[in-house]
């Protein structure tokens, strides 16, 4: 991996009796767009808010850029932008003001406010207070103000939230953008896994305060085999083989002449000798993998679809 | 960055947010009319002067301050944390106690423009009520002789007694300000953040041991008789001393410098340690 912007180490959170984190690594390569996804209470807001500063640990830590944020906040966080939850800002200010405020704190000019605001479509209703904004504007106020300056690292908690279809095509854009051009690292968590499967390489899934995968995507549901497509000669009698030798395979036909067969890799050596016992030598193979919606409810919930 | 570099800057957003916002516009107003009210509605008894107008339209002003310090100062952090934008802004590479220098600052410009609108406005009122010059009595022609003038005191020691009234009264209103601005760091709701505030507030004020030269002593200072003080203090323990005492000036700063820098230690002390959740 590339040289790491955000490091975890063994992070625990404890709120009096209860263990919100209970101690995981994590890394994130500088340059990347990291998922970080988790079922409700997963520990998810609460990782993002130790690094964000707002909550300490318990114990473990957290580094950005090497530097330990608890020992060296200022360096640490440096670069860091972050959007925690529901964007809010001062309601009784415009836009802009709000964006200017947030451009003082983030050392950035009055040029990167008018051209974040033009890029997250909000100039027209820049000078609007913030207080008539509809979420999904101020979902976008949210990102731009999260892309003031130089970021290293922008941590986005649930930035699809709010938007529309365009809105959301739009902002993936955004940071793909932002992340290709300007080399910002993204921090994304969401539950839209769909959106995580577009926009990261790799992703971190938290389960119960514990980090239960991390890796590349494609890495991670190469391992996630539900079944298997094949071809054969004669599809119907091959069928009607594979039906008895392996019945748990649940196989059936295609209106194409494609079985298709459940298992995991474990079965496949089986399907094999099945099929050619019966004289019908595979022609073609392909795996079919879980989504990243199928392998996440499995990794939470033990049910792979 | 430096840290004053730091609290410059975060002073300067501080700044303007408080410039963009409705809240010190609305205080100054009501500041700014209370005080005038006072002024219009004050009947002026036989042995008063233009100065009586002066300090007890004074007084009103800076009760609306005081209150509006209060609310301003119990919502700073507490108002923050509850609309959502503590989180917005903490996350930026800032110490927490740069947050609450750089708002303590901005509350204490607050009080100083509070106080001056004011006092602007008191000082109008006494110059177009018979003018703020000496303090004189007449006396009357008696025995064949001609009547006189007496000056009792000069008008440069009536205004000296009211600047050093005012400037006790700043340090109450600041010191005010950051009790609010203590109490805020606590709570992460605006209601027990300005509940508790305001029981503070009160059970100090009544309790007469602080601000011993605030608004309410003001109220007092030339109501009944020219260029007197009374403090609530004096009143309750040592009876009524009824003349000027230089050494009020330096009890009320005392007072105030008490509150205000513990106030600030408080705010420095919980903030910088607590978890935010809101």
């Amino acid at each position: 991996m590339s040289d790491p912007v955000l490091e975890v180490r063994g992070l625990t959170k404890r709120y009096g009796a209860v263990e919100a984190l209970k101690g995981f690594d994590l890394t994130v390569g500088r340059g990347s767009i990291y998922g970080f996804i988790g079922p409700n209470g997963a520990g998810k807001t609460t990782t993002i808010r130790i690094v964000a500063g707002l909550v300490r640990p318990t114990s473990g830590e957290v580094r950005l850029h090497g530097v330990d944020l608890r020992r060296n906040r200022l360096a640490a966080a440096r670069g860091l932008r972050t959007l925690v939850e529901v964007p809010a800002f001062y309601p009784g200010l415009s836009g802009r003001q709000n964006l200017t405020i947030f451009a003082r704190l983030s050392g950035a000019d009055d040029a990167d406010v008018k051209r974040l605001l033009a890029r997250v479509r909000l100039e027209h209703a820049q000078d609007r207070r913030v207080g008539g904004y509809s979420l999904g504007m101020r979902q976008r106020l949210g990102i731009a103000q999260a892309l003031l300056g130089r970021p290293d690292l922008v941590v986005l908690d649930e930035p699809m939230n709010g938007l529309d279809p365009a809105g959301m095509h739009e902002m993936r854009e955004l940071i793909r953008e932002e992340n290709r051009e300007r080399g910002v690292t993204f921090f994304l968590s969401s539950h839209l896994l769909d959106d995580i499967q577009r926009l990261c390489d790799r992703i971190g899934i938290l389960h119960k305060g514990r980090l239960v995968a991390e890796g590349r995507i494609d890495d991670l549901l190469s391992s996630a085999v539900t079944g298997f497509r094949l071809r054969c000669e004669r599809p119907p009698d091959a069928l009607a083989a594979l039906a008895r030798a392996l019945p748990e395979a649940k196989a059936r036909l295609d209106g194409d002449g494609t079985i298709h067969a459940d298992g995991d890799t474990a079965v496949l050596p089986r399907l094999h000798h099945a099929l050619l016992a019966a004289g019908h030598p595979v022609v073609e193979l392909y795996p079919v993998r879980a989504s990243l919606e199928a392998y996440f409810l499995d990794l939470t919930e033990g049910v792979m679809g | 960055m430096s840290g004053p570099a730091r609290v410059l800057r975060l002073i300067g957003v501080e700044t303007l947010k408080v410039l963009g916002g409705k809240s010190l516009r609305t205080g100054l107003v009501a500041v700014v009319a209370l005080t005038a009210f006072a002024a219009w509605n004050h009947e002026t008894a036989a042995e008063e002067t233009a100065w009586t107008v002066t300090a007890t339209a004074l007084s009103t002003g800076l009760w609306a301050a005081e209150i509006f310090l209060l609310v301003a100062g119990a919502t700073a952090i507490a108002g923050e944390t509850a609309q959502g934008t503590l989180k917005m802004i903490l996350p930026h590479a800032y110490r927490r106690g740069d947050w609450i220098v750089a708002k303590a600052t901005v509350l204490a410009a607050q009080a100083l423009v509070l106080l001056l609108a004011a006092l602007a406005v008191a000082l109008a009122a006494g110059a177009l009520s018979g003018g703020l010059g000496d303090v004189t009595r007449a006396i009357d022609a008696s025995f064949g002789g001609e009547g006189s003038v007496e000056r009792l005191h000069a008008g440069g020691a009536m205004a000296g007694h009211l600047a050093s009234s005012a400037t006790v009264a700043l340090a109450a209103l600041v010191a005010t300000a950051w009790l609010g601005l203590a109490v805020s760091c606590v709570f992460d709701g605006l209601v027990p953040a300005l509940s508790t505030a305001f029981l503070l507030f009160l059970g100090l004020k009544s309790a007469g041991t602080l601000f011993g030269a605030g608004p309410d002593v003001l109220s007092k200072i030339y109501a009944s008789y020219p260029a007197e003080m009374l403090s609530r203090l004096e009143k309750l323990g040592l009876a009524l001393n009824e003349r000027w005492k230089d050494e009020l000036f330096g009890r009320g700063l005392r007072l105030a410098a008490w509150v205000g820098a513990g106030s600030i230690a408080v705010s420095m002390l919980v903030f910088t340690r607590r978890d935010l959740q809101a």
